[in-house]
């Protein structure tokens, strides 16, 4: 559908190729070698090669060139997969060994809901901890024989909020191997996912999947009014990002609240979304290559560093504390560009002696 | 290696510090140890289990033939052995026994000419090795641990290449 409307474009192909694919028995891919060829660099490079290798591992393209890459992805994030948690393992058991209860959020605790280890990569480890502790966690953390990419919060102030303590009455143990993990809940875990792929403005296919994938994983006595909340933003947002899931990936979302939901998704919503996935840089993922404040002695770099800082409308909107709805968003992108900057003028003199 | 009285090699395979995970249709090894992965194919995987230190060439060249149901000659076994000892997956070094000659994997499948289509010559090819950075798709910031090259971290942080963590220079 999304590949018919928009057929001069990568993006929509990225869907169509990912539609799906976490299933069991996903259907091969409809896509010709040379439209695999285009969308395998930009699959790699967002993490999402695995699960296009599952379409395409099937199909008459299997020994193409592409589908080598992508099969070489996923015996690379299936290696990756164990090496993570045993990482995790090791993470909780130290941090427990120092009264410290961590929840584990994205990462393996999604990666855990797909069919198959490896098709869900997992980079930085990242724990949600009380904010009483965050400093001490860090402190810990330090101290560690061996040392891990974790991306430690202070509570779940970056997935939307939310009390810890409530989070944490409500999350679950998980057993890997010797360990039981920490994970939140599926209504809590859910809205987390959904609310962080729209504050990063969405420019990982792979955290669309994870929203598919939670939600079609979800139990049967999944609770929707916890996952939504009081909150009518975040049941803006979650019913948005899920619906963003049905209509480019073909997401099941019968017995959801956002089925019932008739009114179509904005429509600059898939725009700004197909918008991300074009790019093989998008200005997310550029801006992350380099604190603006590196660039004070570079005036070029300063001045792509402030153009790629501009959000997309996505991104803007979860920022400001919108709602996802047909009005326009350039005030939220101005908004948000402009609390930005002003926090980023407080801290100039600091980053300056830092750099 | 051992050997037995009538002078039989028995392979060892190496097992620690090896994280090993059987998929399908090929076995994925990343050795922690010297941070390689690699990707051995049925035949090669098939040899590499059955290095128990009590199987000899000449027995696991049997067990290949019945598993695949093809005639399977210890040729096979041998340049099996070679390549899993080149990786470093073998416990002890295996050397051949004499009047045996050694044979490339392109010499062996013409030797072995149809039985070679049925089970597929051993072959072990090595991966890029799993780092975190392998599975994200931004630069890990200054500070924080997972980098290989300087590349991997955020500029200008570079990669201490030791502990594995990115810094500011």
């Amino acid at each position: 559908m999304i590949k018919a409307e928009w057929p001069d474009k990568r993006s929509p192909l990225i869907a169509s190729l990912l539609a799906s694919a976490w299933r069991p028995a996903p259907s091969v891919a409809d896509c010709s070698k040379e439209e695999l060829e285009l969308l395998t660099p930009l699959v790699i490079k967002t993490g999402a090669a695995a699960l296009a290798w599952r379409r395409v591992r099937h199909s008459a393209l299997k020994s193409s060139r592409a589908a080598v890459e992508l099969h070489a992805a996923y015996r690379l994030y299936t290696l990756r997969a164990i090496i993570c948690e045993r990482e995790v393992a090791r993470i909780f058991t130290f941090l427990r060994s120092h009264s410290i209860e961590p929840i584990l959020v994205k990462g393996w605790a999604i990666a855990r809901l797909y069919c198959e280890q490896g098709l869900r990569p997992a980079g930085d480890i990242d724990l949600c901890v009380r904010p009483e502790h965050f400093a001490s966690a860090g402190s810990v953390l330090k101290k560690m024989p061996e040392q891990y990419w974790v991306d430690l919060h202070c509570g779940f102030e970056k997935f939307g909020g939310g009390s810890f303590g409530e989070i944490y009455e409500r999350s679950e143990l998980v057993r890997l191997g010797e360990v039981f993990v920490r994970v939140p809940c599926a209504e809590d875990h859910l809205r987390v996912l959904c609310i962080h792929l729209l504050r990063e403005g969405a420019w990982r296919p792979l955290w669309l999947c994870d929203v598919a994938v939670a939600v079609e994983a979800r139990p049967a006595n999944f609770d929707w009014d916890r996952c939504l909340g009081k909150n009518k933003r975040w049941s803006n947002w979650v019913i948005s990002a899920l619906r963003l899931a049905h209509e480019l990936l073909a997401t099941d979302l019968s017995g959801t609240p956002a089925s019932e939901n008739q009114k179509p998704l904005p429509r600059w919503l898939v725009r700004a979304l197909l918008k991300e996935w074009e790019s093989l840089e998008p200005s997310m993922a550029q801006r992350h290559r380099a604190p603006m404040a590196s660039y004070q002695h570079i005036p070029k770099a300063f001045l792509q560093g402030l153009r790629h800082r501009w959000p997309n409308p996505i991104e803007a909107t979860v920022s400001v504390g919108g709602r996802f709805n047909e009005w326009p968003r350039l005030p939220f992108q101005l908004g948000s560009y402009l609390a930005r900057g002003a926090k980023f003028a407080v801290r100039l003199p600091k980053l300056i002696r830092e750099y | 290696m051992q050997t037995t009285s009538v002078n039989q090699v028995l392979p060892r395979a190496r097992t620690k510090e090896l994280i090993v995970r059987e998929m399908s249709d090929e076995v994925l090894i990343y050795d922690t140890e010297r941070e390689k992965a690699h990707c051995l194919n049925q035949t090669s995987a098939f040899v590499w289990k059955h290095c128990d230190g009590k199987h000899s060439v000449e027995q696991v060249a049997h067990l290949l033939e019945r598993a695949f149901g093809t005639d399977a000659s210890s040729e096979v076994v041998w340049l099996a052995l070679e390549q899993l000892e080149k990786q470093k997956l073998l416990e002890e070094s295996v050397e051949r026994v004499s009047g045996v000659a050694r044979m490339t994997r392109r010499e062996l499948g013409r030797k072995l000419g149809i039985a070679a289509a049925i089970i597929a010559l051993p072959l072990i090819t090595s991966i890029k090795a799993p780092t975190a950075m392998t599975a994200a798709s931004v630069c890990i910031p200054a500070g924080s641990f997972g980098c290989v090259t300087d590349g991997d971290c955020c500029a200008p942080a570079r990669c201490n290449n030791g502990t594995g963590q990115c810094f500011n220079p």
